[in-house]
């Protein structure tokens, strides 16, 4: 069975608990065209990335066999323990390139597009990062490990990594010292100065530590999720690509082939000598993106959510026997579905009806 | 013991030497690291003492798709980021990195990974010629002739087998051009402003 597909309802019925205790406590985690925003992204990216996995499958197999060099014990923990501590300090590697280089960051942006922090931003998920990921756990297959263990502890890792974006769980005392939690990852995703480009662990936080790119979360300064250049859009398909148009259009627009090479490959931020510096982040005044919409357009949103949903768990359960023509037919329907339900919300027309 | 483990041997301290320059560029530092990598692996492996094939394969593979074309972007362009800066050296190694990877893998062409690596060092001996660098000339010469000479699978000498030629020629080459190629530490004029990072 496909192990994804105990995700959807596992993280479904984690978001119910978040809701429900939010509410007992009084307070507002979760907003509707956010959430339901991510669910969608979450959606469409399971959608490409059972068919992307082949390539990390593929590539990882192929090393293991050519040039894996030690045979290990599957029955021992110790072996199961060893290539988890390994592949989360590569995940920190992959994670840390997400964000350092602009390129990949086309591809994670889309992760940390929410403005709100809940358990559903766990879910929103890039469709574009399978391509590149792979590269990273090659030292993995030079080990030997074998593939079973490396799919095992990569789900691990992931699964670890949804219960994390919460703001319902405080500080977890000791935990904090080599754990990544609920409030370091908090700062991850946050915008405010203090937390760029920080805490990038999976599972360890040590990394960050060792690394030099460990914060703490202030009390002093809450933070603000989101990123410097926000996506404005609830539309899953476009929030896949934006940024990676954003990089075309400064690659053409920046002079030099030196500095178009850096629009692709230096930090999101960088930009060429002499141009205009970037506007300071001020907290206060950061205004979240929302858009007029009238309540049935919000029950199209739920129930073309929740029906996505079910074609999804469809999908991921008879995926293993379809023929590849099948699920790229079927992959390609979705992302349809999901970019016509994002152009719907943001309709100029529905828009102004939902002012008046 | 077979004499490839002493020109390995050879090959290792050279790289070890190049390593420890500090003045050199970080690219060319990283192509020393990768080239010795392979070296040190390849004398664990010709002695006997602790024989780790796939990696020594995996090591050699990595040295033809990124050392060489390392060597030859950081003569060709001494200030650029690749040559100098961390990131970009290694944002390059690993794009070369699996273009090698993938050729020799995936499409099973090893032949165009050679083309790539000798191309790589005829650029090192073009760029040597043209800016009148005969120094570094003659090493990066000494590293085709190397290559060449394992690639006709030349043995002209009882003991000394095709890979040797190749040890020696690649220690030889980058002895040279570490002693005499103009390779400088300038920094980009550019100011990134990575701290903003998002």
């Amino acid at each position: 069975m496909n192990p994804f597909l105990l995700v959807v309802p596992v993280s479904l019925l984690m978001i119910a608990v978040e809701l429900f205790v939010a509410h007992r406590r009084g307070v507002q985690v979760y907003r509707l065209k956010d959430s339901i925003t991510s669910l969608n992204i979450g959606a469409t990216s399971q959608f490409v990335i059972t068919l992307g996995a082949f390539i990390s499958v593929s590539m990882y197999t192929l090393i293991l066999e050519k040039f894996g060099a030690f045979v290990w014990d599957t029955a021992n923990p110790l072996t199961w323990v060893l290539a988890l501590v390994l592949y989360d300090f590569f995940y920190y590697w992959v994670h840390r390139t997400g964000h350092e280089v602009n390129f990949f960051w086309a591809s994670h942006v889309i992760h940390h597009s929410s403005e709100e922090f809940n358990l559903s931003t766990a879910l929103r998920q890039s469709a574009t990062g399978f391509y590149f990921k792979w590269v990273f756990y090659i030292p993995l297959a030079l080990l030997g490990f074998p593939l079973k263990v490396f799919l095992a502890v990569g789900f691990i890792d992931l699964v670890y990594q949804i219960w994390v974006h919460t703001r319902l769980v405080g500080r977890l005392g000791f935990l904090e010292w080599f754990l990544v939690t609920p409030s370091n990852h908090r700062v991850h995703h946050g915008q405010n100065d203090y937390c760029l480009d920080k805490n990038y662990g999976g599972i360890f936080s040590v990394w960050d530590r060792m690394f030099g790119t460990y914060a703490d979360e202030r009390a002093s300064e809450p933070v603000v999720y989101g990123v410097r250049k926000p996506l404005h859009s609830w539309n899953p398909i476009w929030g896949n690509v934006n940024h990676y148009v954003l990089i075309w259009q400064a690659v053409r627009s920046t002079p030099g082939w030196r500095n178009k090479l850096m629009c692709v490959f230096a930090g999101p931020s960088w930009q060429p000598a002499g141009a205009t510096p970037l506007p300071e982040f001020v907290p206060a005044q950061f205004e979240r993106f929302d858009t007029p919409a009238p309540p049935w357009m919000l029950w199209v949103g739920l129930i073309s959510c929740a029906l996505g949903m079910l074609v999804l768990s469809y999908y991921l359960a008879v995926q293993k026997n379809l023929g590849t023509g099948p699920s790229l037919a079927i992959a390609a329907g979705a992302l349809l579905f999901y970019f016509v339900v994002g152009l719907l919300w943001q309709s100029p027309r529905i828009q102004k009806a939902a002012h008046v | 013991m077979s004499s490839l483990a002493y020109t390995d041997g050879f090959l290792s301290l050279v790289c070890l030497w190049v390593l420890t320059r500090t003045n050199l560029p970080l690219a060319v530092r990283m192509a020393a690291a990768l080239l010795g990598s392979a070296a040190v692996l390849g004398v664990l492996r010709f002695s006997a003492l602790y024989p780790l094939v796939p990696w020594h394969q995996f090591a050699s593979l990595m040295g033809a798709s990124v050392a060489f074309p390392l060597l030859a972007v950081s003569l060709a362009w001494p200030d650029s980021a690749v040559a100098q800066r961390l990131k970009f050296t290694v944002i390059f190694s690993v794009a070369m990195a699996v273009l090698g990877l993938l050729l020799v893998t995936v499409a099973q062409k090893r032949m165009l990974l050679d083309v790539l690596t000798v191309l790589s060092v005829l650029a090192l001996v073009g760029i040597s010629v043209k800016r009148t660098w005969w120094a570094a000339a003659l090493a990066s010469a000494c590293m085709l002739t190397g290559l060449l000479l394992f690639a006709a699978k030349f043995s002209a000498m009882v003991w000394l087998v095709p890979g040797d030629y190749l040890h020696i020629g690649v220690a030889l080459g980058l002895l040279g051009l570490a002693r005499t190629a103009a390779w400088t530490n300038e920094p980009l004029g550019d100011t990134p402003q990575e701290a903003l990072a998002h």
